[in-house]
């Protein structure tokens, strides 16, 4: 709710005209809706998600939203939150603690220790 | 329910579109099934409102041709579904006429034809010995109906207790074959078969008590299993404006959700888009099973081009063949595509009978009849200690997507998930749609499921809640 706010304050004011905070809720939101809420029906692994892999996911999320991130300008954030938006996404594709999913995951904690 | 007597004879005395009024000789009774007979075929009609000795009734079939005068014979029965092994993998219409014996491209008039297969031959075993006193809906042997265990159960008819007076021992039997004899308190001896009857507007109630649910049901769509999660035996409704996916997001809910038995009501959609569900169904592999969904699956399809009178009665027979099976003691899931069509069908029939409109001309009594509809699923304790349930989720189509209309105000009353399907977001392609702050499950709000939540290893684990309004 507080990254739709961010995102109507965004648009009003402009990039540069609103505090670096608003665009970590505008995209810590993001992260929420393109990891969790967006599911590929289409998708063989994708489309059904185990109730231990969705614990997992959101204290994942969970996580990531309640990092303070350290950004200089605001440009630098949303090139940073695709990143890991696409890091989550490749996870959600990979089957459940496989090879390739624990690969994704640890790229996830070096991105996120970048900033931290 | 059939009643013994005379038949009672009519003759039509007017006609309105499907609403035939009858001048009749005798009693008639409410919901009672008629035949009107028309050259060499006869018409289904229900009776919907009786007054003096003129009874009006609706046609589930096109009533051109009819004239002033023709006989109508009615039956003395309510409209009722046979009840026995052999529904699962069927496409049925409203009226569980099998759709796949019918001929031609288009259904005709008056073509009506069996719900089961009377010839097949099942796998019988007893589950109960002679000299067991049992009551209607007990369990008195099983087949194995494709991969489902099919319980034969005393006829949810029978009242009061009855004794276990001879029993057909294993073997390959038809479904018209007794697989038992009972005996009454007075001693009468009644055939039991595999299958039975059971009126569609009257709930099966042949359990022993219907808590509140409490068990989560997993569905395997993030969206609702993390954030607004349903119950075994819970109700939740769909609204969406045309084309958020509404139909896309049942189909996941039906190949995924945790479900023995899943029947889809396909009601008043278009009918490509239920062609698109008999094409699709019986390819999908099932993922509990590894065999074919459509095993497990029922669908009863009554589209937008077919009878309207029986678009209202699908719903119902859907509610009913469900029942059937949580008498089983398996998991029902029940998805109807959509309930404002039904709604549609009622307002139709309401608006022929000239009677006092309610808001938008829909019945006065709408929000009763949705309120009773829905309050027939639920999380039950059979007789014999199983458990059995309904898992009800109906869509809305809301006209121009205001979900301030009746059909969606009178059903947000009673079903206690709600899933907003977002134009927004379906327009940006975020599917699925679903709205997260529209959206709420108020079983969250059970201290039951909360406890339950906290019991089971499956317990979904909020850390923290980032939607205020849930608590946990």
């Amino acid at each position: 709710m507080r990254g739709k706010e961010a995102s109507e304050q965004i648009n009003i004011l402009g990039d540069d005209g609103v505090p670096i905070n608003y665009h970590l809720s505008f995209w810590r939101g993001e992260v929420i809706d393109f990891v969790i809420l967006q599911q590929d029906a289409f998708d063989d692994i994708d489309k059904q998600t185990s109730l231990e892999r969705q614990k997992f996911l959101l204290e994942k999320v969970l996580e990531i939203c309640e990092t303070d991130f350290n950004f200089e300008s605001f440009d630098e954030v949303n090139p940073y939150f695709k990143r890991i938006i696409n890091n989550l996404k490749q996870m959600n594709y990979s089957e459940y603690k496989s090879e390739k999913f624990n690969q994704y995951l640890s790229e996830l904690t070096t991105i996120t220790d970048e900033r931290k | 329910m059939k009643k013994e007597g005379k038949t009672t004879h009519g003759k039509i005395a007017g006609i309105i579109a499907n609403l035939v009024t009858v001048e009749v000789d005798g009693p008639v009774s409410q919901n009672e099934i008629c035949y009107i007979k028309l050259a060499d075929i006869d018409l289904m009609a229900e009776v919907i409102k009786v007054f003096e000795t003129k009874v009006f009734v609706q046609v589930f079939e096109s009533t051109r041709g009819l004239k002033i005068g023709q006989a109508v014979e009615f039956t003395n029965a309510m409209l009722e579904v046979t009840l026995g092994p052999g529904i699962l993998s069927r496409n049925y219409d409203g009226l569980q006429h099998d759709l796949d014996r019918m001929e031609g491209v288009f259904l005709k008039r008056g073509d009506y034809t069996q719900a089961l297969d009377f010839e097949k031959l099942w796998d019988y075993t007893p589950l109960v010995n002679i000299g067991d006193v049992v009551i209607a809906g007990d369990w008195l042997g099983e087949v194995i109906e494709n991969v489902m265990p099919h319980k034969i159960m005393v006829p949810f008819k029978f009242e009061g207790k009855y004794t276990v007076k001879k029993l057909t021992p294993a073997g390959q039997y038809n479904v018209n074959e007794v697989i038992a004899i009972l005996t009454d308190s007075k001693n009468n001896e009644v055939n039991v078969t595999m299958t039975q009857t059971w009126p569609v507007k009257i709930p099966i109630k042949t359990y022993k008590n219907k808590p509140r649910p409490f068990k989560l049901l997993e569905t395997g769509v993030r969206t609702i299993d993390t954030l607004n999660p349903i119950v075994e035996g819970g109700t939740g409704f769909i609204p969406g404006p045309f084309g958020s996916g509404k139909t896309v997001l049942q189909h996941a809910l039906s190949k995924q959700a945790e479900a023995d038995i899943v029947i889809v009501a396909a009601c008043g959609e278009r009918a490509n888009e239920v062609v698109e569900i008999f094409t699709e169904f019986p390819e999908i592999d099932d993922p509990r099973t590894g065999r074919k969904l459509m095993e497990r699956t029922t669908i009863i399809a009554n589209t937008s081009n077919m009878p309207v009178a029986a678009r209202e009665a699908s719903v119902y027979t859907a509610m009913t063949l469900g029942e059937y099976y949580r008498s089983m003691g398996l998991k029902v899931l029940l998805l109807a595509d959509s309930t404002s069509r039904w709604a549609q069908a009622l307002r139709e029939m309401s608006n022929r009978m000239e009677e006092l409109p309610g808001q938008d001309a829909f019945p006065m009594d709408l929000p009763a009849i949705i309120s009773n509809f829905y309050s027939r699923a639920g999380y039950v304790f059979l007789n014999n200690g199983h458990t059995g349930s309904i898992t009800f989720i109906g869509t809305v189509s809301p006209a121009g997507g205001n979900l301030k209309e009746p059909v969606t105000e009178s059903t947000k009353k009673v079903a206690r998930c709600f899933y907003a399907l977002s134009q927004q977001r379906a327009d940006s392609k975020r599917y699925p749609a679903v709205d997260p702050i529209d959206s709420y499950s108020k079983y969250l709000e059970y201290p039951e499921l909360q406890e339950y939540l906290r019991k089971t290893s499956a317990k979904i684990g909020l850390k923290k809640c980032f939607l205020p309004k849930i608590t946990c």
